[in-house]
Protein backbone atom coordinates (compact mmCIF):
# COMPACT_ATOMS: atom_id res chain seq x y z
CA UNK A 1 0.00 0.00 0.00
CA UNK A 2 1.10 3.54 -0.70
CA UNK A 3 1.53 4.77 2.84
CA UNK A 4 1.55 8.44 1.99
CA UNK A 5 -1.61 8.19 -0.05
CA UNK A 6 -3.33 6.24 2.68
CA UNK A 7 -2.17 8.72 5.25
CA UNK A 8 -3.54 11.59 3.18
CA UNK A 9 -6.74 9.75 2.50
CA UNK A 10 -7.32 9.44 6.23
CA UNK A 11 -7.70 13.21 6.29
CA UNK A 12 -10.79 12.76 4.14
CA UNK A 13 -12.60 10.52 6.54
CA UNK A 14 -16.13 11.52 7.30
CA UNK A 15 -16.11 14.14 10.00
CA UNK A 16 -18.60 12.33 12.17
CA UNK A 17 -16.27 9.32 12.36
CA UNK A 18 -13.40 11.58 13.35
CA UNK A 19 -15.49 13.38 15.94
CA UNK A 20 -16.92 10.18 17.41
CA UNK A 21 -13.53 8.59 17.80
CA UNK A 22 -12.14 11.50 19.74
CA UNK A 23 -15.04 13.06 21.51
CA UNK A 24 -17.64 10.35 21.89
CA UNK A 25 -15.27 7.60 20.98
CA UNK A 26 -14.14 7.04 24.49
CA UNK A 27 -16.52 4.53 25.95
CA UNK A 28 -16.05 6.06 29.34
CA UNK A 29 -18.16 3.56 31.20
CA UNK A 30 -16.30 0.69 29.64
CA UNK A 31 -12.92 2.34 30.07
CA UNK A 32 -13.72 3.19 33.66
CA UNK A 33 -14.86 -0.35 34.30
CA UNK A 34 -11.68 -1.76 32.78
CA UNK A 35 -9.59 0.70 34.78
CA UNK A 36 -11.40 -0.39 37.93
CA UNK A 37 -10.81 -4.05 37.11
CA UNK A 38 -7.13 -3.41 36.51
CA UNK A 39 -6.90 -1.38 39.70
CA UNK A 40 -8.61 -4.11 41.73
CA UNK A 41 -6.34 -6.72 40.17
CA UNK A 42 -3.27 -4.70 41.01
CA UNK A 43 -4.44 -3.99 44.54
CA UNK A 44 -5.29 -7.67 45.05
CA UNK A 45 -1.86 -8.64 43.77
CA UNK A 46 -0.18 -6.15 46.06
CA UNK A 47 -2.31 -7.31 48.99
CA UNK A 48 -1.39 -10.92 48.30
CA UNK A 49 2.30 -10.00 48.20
CA UNK A 50 1.90 -7.99 51.37
CA UNK A 51 0.10 -10.85 53.13
CA UNK A 52 2.81 -13.25 52.05
CA UNK A 53 5.49 -10.86 53.27
CA UNK A 54 3.73 -10.25 56.59
CA UNK A 55 3.08 -13.96 57.00
CA UNK A 56 6.68 -14.86 56.39
CA UNK A 57 7.89 -12.09 58.64
CA UNK A 58 5.47 -13.01 61.39
CA UNK A 59 6.44 -16.63 61.07
CA UNK A 60 10.09 -15.68 61.28
CA UNK A 61 9.44 -13.48 64.28
CA UNK A 62 7.47 -16.19 66.02
CA UNK A 63 10.16 -18.73 65.43
CA UNK A 64 12.75 -16.25 66.56
CA UNK A 65 10.77 -15.57 69.67
CA UNK A 66 9.88 -19.09 70.49
CA UNK A 67 10.96 -20.31 73.89
CA UNK A 68 11.35 -23.95 74.48
CA UNK A 69 10.94 -23.63 78.19
CA UNK A 70 13.80 -25.97 78.93
CA UNK A 71 15.22 -25.17 82.35
CA UNK A 72 18.67 -23.69 82.33
CA UNK A 73 21.47 -25.93 83.49
CA UNK A 74 21.92 -23.67 86.50
CA UNK A 75 18.27 -24.05 87.22
CA UNK A 76 18.03 -27.76 87.70
CA UNK A 77 15.85 -27.43 90.71
CA UNK A 78 13.62 -24.79 89.22
CA UNK A 79 11.14 -25.49 86.53
CA UNK A 80 10.39 -22.71 84.17
CA UNK A 81 8.00 -20.26 85.63
CA UNK A 82 8.61 -21.22 89.18
CA UNK A 83 11.04 -19.86 91.70
CA UNK A 84 12.48 -21.85 94.50
CA UNK A 85 12.48 -20.36 97.95
CA UNK A 86 16.23 -20.28 97.73
CA UNK A 87 15.91 -17.53 95.18
CA UNK A 88 14.37 -15.36 97.83
CA UNK A 89 17.48 -15.46 99.85
CA UNK A 90 18.94 -13.07 97.33
CA UNK A 91 18.45 -9.60 98.65
CA UNK A 92 16.86 -6.79 96.66
CA UNK A 93 19.20 -5.60 93.96
CA UNK A 94 21.37 -8.69 94.21
CA UNK A 95 22.31 -10.22 90.90
CA UNK A 96 22.62 -13.88 90.43
CA UNK A 97 23.12 -16.26 87.57
CA UNK A 98 20.24 -18.36 88.77
CA UNK A 99 17.80 -19.67 89.45
CA UNK A 100 15.76 -17.48 87.25
CA UNK A 101 12.52 -17.08 85.41
CA UNK A 102 12.29 -17.77 81.74
CA UNK A 103 10.03 -15.41 79.89
CA UNK A 104 7.89 -16.42 76.98
CA UNK A 105 7.25 -14.07 74.11
CA UNK A 106 3.64 -13.17 73.60
CA UNK A 107 4.58 -11.04 70.66
CA UNK A 108 7.51 -8.76 69.88
CA UNK A 109 7.68 -6.25 72.68
CA UNK A 110 5.54 -8.22 75.10
CA UNK A 111 6.58 -11.21 77.17
CA UNK A 112 5.28 -13.10 80.17
CA UNK A 113 6.50 -15.44 82.85
CA UNK A 114 4.82 -17.30 85.64
CA UNK A 115 6.26 -17.73 89.09
CA UNK A 116 5.27 -18.96 92.48
CA UNK A 117 6.14 -17.14 95.68
CA UNK A 118 6.26 -18.89 99.01
CA UNK A 119 6.69 -15.76 101.05
CA UNK A 120 5.91 -12.08 100.73
CA UNK A 121 8.38 -10.02 98.71
CA UNK A 122 8.55 -6.54 97.19
CA UNK A 123 10.19 -7.10 93.86
CA UNK A 124 11.58 -4.54 91.47
CA UNK A 125 12.06 -4.99 87.75
CA UNK A 126 14.96 -3.82 85.65
CA UNK A 127 15.23 -4.50 81.96
CA UNK A 128 18.58 -4.52 80.30
CA UNK A 129 18.68 -3.25 76.76
CA UNK A 130 21.29 -2.85 74.08
CA UNK A 131 21.78 0.78 73.23
CA UNK A 132 21.45 1.44 69.50
CA UNK A 133 24.17 4.10 69.77
CA UNK A 134 26.81 2.33 71.80
CA UNK A 135 25.79 -1.29 71.29
CA UNK A 136 26.28 -1.81 74.99
CA UNK A 137 23.94 -3.29 77.54
CA UNK A 138 22.34 -0.79 79.89
CA UNK A 139 19.35 -0.70 82.21
CA UNK A 140 16.33 0.83 80.58
CA UNK A 141 14.50 3.61 82.33
CA UNK A 142 11.34 2.17 83.81
CA UNK A 143 9.28 4.85 82.13
CA UNK A 144 9.92 3.10 78.82
CA UNK A 145 8.31 -0.19 79.72
CA UNK A 146 5.28 -1.40 81.62
CA UNK A 147 5.10 -4.21 84.12
CA UNK A 148 1.82 -5.81 85.07
CA UNK A 149 1.59 -8.64 87.60
CA UNK A 150 -1.63 -10.59 87.93
CA UNK A 151 -2.58 -13.20 90.47
CA UNK A 152 -4.25 -16.53 89.80
CA UNK A 153 -7.63 -14.88 89.40
CA UNK A 154 -6.25 -12.58 86.74
CA UNK A 155 -6.47 -9.57 89.00
CA UNK A 156 -3.67 -7.02 88.71
CA UNK A 157 -1.67 -6.70 91.88
CA UNK A 158 0.81 -4.16 93.09
CA UNK A 159 4.48 -5.03 93.12
CA UNK A 160 5.07 -3.39 96.45
CA UNK A 161 3.94 -6.40 98.38
CA UNK A 162 3.45 -9.74 96.71
CA UNK A 163 2.23 -12.33 99.10
CA UNK A 164 2.81 -16.03 98.67
CA UNK A 165 1.00 -17.36 95.62
CA UNK A 166 1.15 -17.94 91.92
CA UNK A 167 1.56 -14.94 89.63
CA UNK A 168 1.97 -13.98 86.04
CA UNK A 169 4.22 -11.10 85.11
CA UNK A 170 3.79 -9.34 81.80
CA UNK A 171 6.41 -6.91 80.53
CA UNK A 172 5.52 -4.64 77.64
CA UNK A 173 8.57 -2.95 76.18
CA UNK A 174 7.10 -2.04 72.81
CA UNK A 175 8.16 1.56 73.30
CA UNK A 176 11.74 0.49 73.82
CA UNK A 177 11.71 -1.39 70.55
CA UNK A 178 10.22 1.65 68.87
CA UNK A 179 13.13 3.66 70.22
CA UNK A 180 15.53 1.32 68.46
CA UNK A 181 16.64 -0.62 71.52
CA UNK A 182 16.99 -4.38 71.47
CA UNK A 183 16.59 -6.46 74.57
CA UNK A 184 19.56 -7.87 76.31
CA UNK A 185 19.15 -11.49 77.21
CA UNK A 186 18.27 -10.87 80.81
CA UNK A 187 16.33 -8.70 83.15
CA UNK A 188 16.58 -8.29 86.83
CA UNK A 189 13.48 -9.19 88.76
CA UNK A 190 14.67 -8.56 92.28
CA UNK A 191 14.61 -10.25 94.62
CA UNK A 192 13.98 -13.17 92.34
CA UNK A 193 17.32 -12.83 90.64
CA UNK A 194 18.09 -12.76 86.98
CA UNK A 195 15.18 -13.30 84.64
CA UNK A 196 16.10 -14.70 81.28
CA UNK A 197 14.59 -13.03 78.28
CA UNK A 198 13.40 -14.94 75.22
CA UNK A 199 16.27 -15.89 72.98
CA UNK A 200 17.46 -13.35 70.42
CA UNK A 201 14.95 -10.75 71.43
CA UNK B 1 -19.41 28.10 23.02
CA UNK B 2 -21.29 25.58 20.89
CA UNK B 3 -19.75 24.60 17.56
CA UNK B 4 -22.79 25.82 15.65
CA UNK B 5 -22.43 29.29 17.19
CA UNK B 6 -18.74 29.42 16.29
CA UNK B 7 -19.54 28.38 12.72
CA UNK B 8 -22.12 31.17 12.55
CA UNK B 9 -19.40 33.63 13.57
CA UNK B 10 -17.19 32.30 10.78
CA UNK B 11 -20.03 32.67 8.32
CA UNK B 12 -20.63 36.22 9.55
CA UNK B 13 -16.92 36.96 9.03
CA UNK B 14 -16.56 37.75 12.70
CA UNK B 15 -12.96 37.29 13.85
CA UNK B 16 -14.23 36.26 17.24
CA UNK B 17 -14.80 32.89 15.56
CA UNK B 18 -11.06 32.28 15.61
CA UNK B 19 -10.71 33.36 19.23
CA UNK B 20 -13.50 31.01 20.32
CA UNK B 21 -12.12 28.18 18.18
CA UNK B 22 -8.73 28.69 19.72
CA UNK B 23 -10.12 28.49 23.24
CA UNK B 24 -12.02 25.32 22.45
CA UNK B 25 -9.74 23.46 20.08
CA UNK B 26 -6.18 24.73 20.40
CA UNK B 27 -4.98 21.89 22.59
CA UNK B 28 -6.85 19.28 20.55
CA UNK B 29 -5.33 20.50 17.30
CA UNK B 30 -1.87 20.89 18.76
CA UNK B 31 -1.96 17.29 19.90
CA UNK B 32 -2.92 16.07 16.42
CA UNK B 33 -0.04 17.99 14.87
CA UNK B 34 2.35 16.95 17.61
CA UNK B 35 1.52 13.27 17.11
CA UNK B 36 2.75 13.62 13.54
CA UNK B 37 5.64 16.06 13.98
CA UNK B 38 6.86 15.35 17.50
CA UNK B 39 7.87 18.97 17.78
CA UNK B 40 5.89 21.45 19.88
CA UNK B 41 7.01 24.52 17.96
CA UNK B 42 6.15 23.02 14.58
CA UNK B 43 2.83 21.80 15.94
CA UNK B 44 2.07 25.29 17.22
CA UNK B 45 2.78 26.79 13.81
CA UNK B 46 0.48 24.26 12.17
CA UNK B 47 -2.29 25.23 14.58
CA UNK B 48 -1.79 28.92 13.77
CA UNK B 49 -1.99 28.14 10.07
CA UNK B 50 -5.15 26.15 10.71
CA UNK B 51 -7.05 29.29 11.75
CA UNK B 52 -6.10 30.97 8.48
CA UNK B 53 -7.16 27.95 6.45
CA UNK B 54 -10.43 27.67 8.34
CA UNK B 55 -11.11 31.37 7.84
CA UNK B 56 -10.64 30.89 4.10
CA UNK B 57 -12.75 27.74 3.96
CA UNK B 58 -15.79 28.88 5.98
CA UNK B 59 -17.73 30.01 4.03
CA UNK B 60 -18.45 28.46 1.60
CA UNK B 61 -17.96 25.29 3.62
CA UNK B 62 -20.25 24.84 6.57
CA UNK B 63 -18.81 22.10 8.78
CA UNK B 64 -21.16 19.97 10.83
CA UNK B 65 -18.40 18.87 13.16
CA UNK B 66 -16.14 21.88 13.63
CA UNK B 67 -13.56 20.02 15.71
CA UNK B 68 -13.18 17.24 13.14
CA UNK B 69 -13.07 19.79 10.33
CA UNK B 70 -10.29 21.74 12.01
CA UNK B 71 -8.59 18.44 12.88
CA UNK B 72 -8.47 17.48 9.21
CA UNK B 73 -6.92 20.85 8.32
CA UNK B 74 -4.24 20.68 10.98
CA UNK B 75 -3.50 17.07 10.09
CA UNK B 76 -2.91 17.94 6.45
CA UNK B 77 -0.72 20.88 7.44
CA UNK B 78 1.28 18.63 9.72
CA UNK B 79 1.65 16.02 7.00
CA UNK B 80 2.88 18.71 4.61
CA UNK B 81 5.40 19.90 7.14
CA UNK B 82 6.44 16.36 7.95
CA UNK B 83 7.01 15.59 4.32
CA UNK B 84 8.98 18.81 3.77
CA UNK B 85 11.18 18.24 6.78
CA UNK B 86 11.64 14.61 5.91
CA UNK B 87 12.76 15.59 2.44
CA UNK B 88 15.16 18.22 3.77
CA UNK B 89 16.67 15.82 6.23
CA UNK B 90 17.27 13.30 3.52
CA UNK B 91 18.94 16.07 1.51
CA UNK B 92 16.43 15.85 -1.32
CA UNK B 93 17.60 12.37 -2.25
CA UNK B 94 17.01 10.80 -5.65
CA UNK B 95 14.13 8.71 -4.46
CA UNK B 96 12.30 11.74 -3.10
CA UNK B 97 13.01 13.73 -6.20
CA UNK B 98 11.71 10.97 -8.44
CA UNK B 99 8.55 10.79 -6.43
CA UNK B 100 8.12 14.55 -6.71
CA UNK B 101 8.69 14.39 -10.44
CA UNK B 102 6.09 11.69 -10.80
CA UNK B 103 3.67 13.68 -8.68
CA UNK B 104 4.07 16.63 -11.01
CA UNK B 105 2.78 14.51 -13.89
CA UNK B 106 -0.57 14.06 -12.14
CA UNK B 107 -2.80 17.08 -11.96
CA UNK B 108 -3.25 18.20 -8.34
CA UNK B 109 -7.01 18.15 -8.61
CA UNK B 110 -7.00 14.57 -9.82
CA UNK B 111 -4.65 13.47 -7.08
CA UNK B 112 -6.77 15.30 -4.54
CA UNK B 113 -9.83 13.56 -5.84
CA UNK B 114 -8.27 10.13 -5.57
CA UNK B 115 -7.28 10.69 -1.99
CA UNK B 116 -10.74 11.99 -1.28
CA UNK B 117 -12.28 8.93 -2.93
CA UNK B 118 -10.04 6.68 -0.92
CA UNK B 119 -10.99 8.55 2.25
CA UNK B 120 -14.66 8.07 1.39
CA UNK B 121 -14.08 4.35 0.77
CA UNK B 122 -12.35 3.99 4.14
CA UNK B 123 -15.21 5.85 5.78
CA UNK B 124 -17.69 3.47 4.17
CA UNK B 125 -15.61 0.52 5.30
CA UNK B 126 -15.41 1.82 8.87
CA UNK B 127 -19.19 2.06 8.99
CA UNK B 128 -19.36 -1.69 8.39
CA UNK B 129 -17.12 -2.34 11.39
CA UNK B 130 -17.99 -2.53 15.05
CA UNK B 131 -18.00 0.98 16.53
CA UNK B 132 -15.20 0.20 18.94
CA UNK B 133 -12.92 -1.15 16.20
CA UNK B 134 -13.75 1.84 14.03
CA UNK B 135 -12.92 4.31 16.79
CA UNK B 136 -9.63 2.60 17.59
CA UNK B 137 -8.72 2.66 13.91
CA UNK B 138 -9.43 6.40 13.65
CA UNK B 139 -7.51 7.13 16.84
CA UNK B 140 -4.50 5.33 15.45
CA UNK B 141 -4.52 6.37 11.81
CA UNK B 142 -6.17 9.77 11.88
CA UNK B 143 -5.03 11.09 15.24
CA UNK B 144 -1.76 9.12 15.14
CA UNK B 145 -2.11 8.31 18.80
CA UNK B 146 0.24 5.82 20.36
CA UNK B 147 -0.90 2.27 21.07
CA UNK B 148 -0.36 2.91 24.77
CA UNK B 149 -2.54 6.04 24.74
CA UNK B 150 -5.31 4.25 22.87
CA UNK B 151 -5.12 1.36 25.30
CA UNK B 152 -5.46 3.77 28.19
CA UNK B 153 -8.32 5.58 26.51
CA UNK B 154 -10.34 2.45 25.80
CA UNK B 155 -9.29 0.46 28.83
CA UNK B 156 -7.55 -2.32 26.91
CA UNK B 157 -4.05 -3.71 26.99
CA UNK B 158 -1.63 -2.67 24.26
CA UNK B 159 -1.59 -6.20 22.83
CA UNK B 160 -5.37 -6.14 22.52
CA UNK B 161 -5.25 -2.80 20.66
CA UNK B 162 -2.56 -4.14 18.33
CA UNK B 163 -4.65 -7.22 17.68
CA UNK B 164 -7.77 -5.17 16.88
CA UNK B 165 -5.82 -2.89 14.54
CA UNK B 166 -4.23 -5.85 12.80
CA UNK B 167 -7.61 -7.43 12.09
CA UNK B 168 -9.16 -4.14 10.93
CA UNK B 169 -6.24 -3.48 8.58
CA UNK B 170 -6.62 -6.92 7.05
CA UNK B 171 -10.33 -6.41 6.58
CA UNK B 172 -9.70 -2.98 5.05
CA UNK B 173 -7.27 -4.46 2.57
CA UNK B 174 -9.82 -7.10 1.57
CA UNK B 175 -12.52 -4.44 1.31
CA UNK B 176 -10.45 -2.16 -0.93
CA UNK B 177 -9.47 -5.08 -3.17
CA UNK B 178 -13.08 -6.15 -3.38
CA UNK B 179 -14.12 -2.60 -4.31
CA UNK B 180 -11.43 -2.55 -6.97
CA UNK B 181 -9.57 0.30 -5.31
CA UNK B 182 -5.85 0.17 -5.82
CA UNK B 183 -3.63 2.12 -3.53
Amino acid sequence: MNKEKLSRAMSYLDEDLIAQAHEEGVPEAHAARMRRIRLVTRVAGLAACLCLFVGLTFSAVLSRWSVDGTPNEDDVQVRTGAVQPSAFSLGPGTKSVGPYLTFSAVRPGVMTAEFTLQETVSPTVHLYVISPESGKSMPASDEWFDVVITDETGKTVTTTALTAGHYTITVDYTRLLAQGYTMDDYAEFSPLGICRMPENN
Amino acid sequence: MEDSAIVELFLARDEAAIAHSEVKYHRYLEQIAYNILYNRQDAEECVNDTWIRAWGAIPPHRPTCLGAFLGKIVRNLALDRYKAEHTEKRGGGEFTLSLDELAEVLPDAEQELREEELGAAISAFLRTQKPLASKIFVCRYFYAESIADIGERFGFSESKIKSILFRVRNRLKEYLEKEGIEV
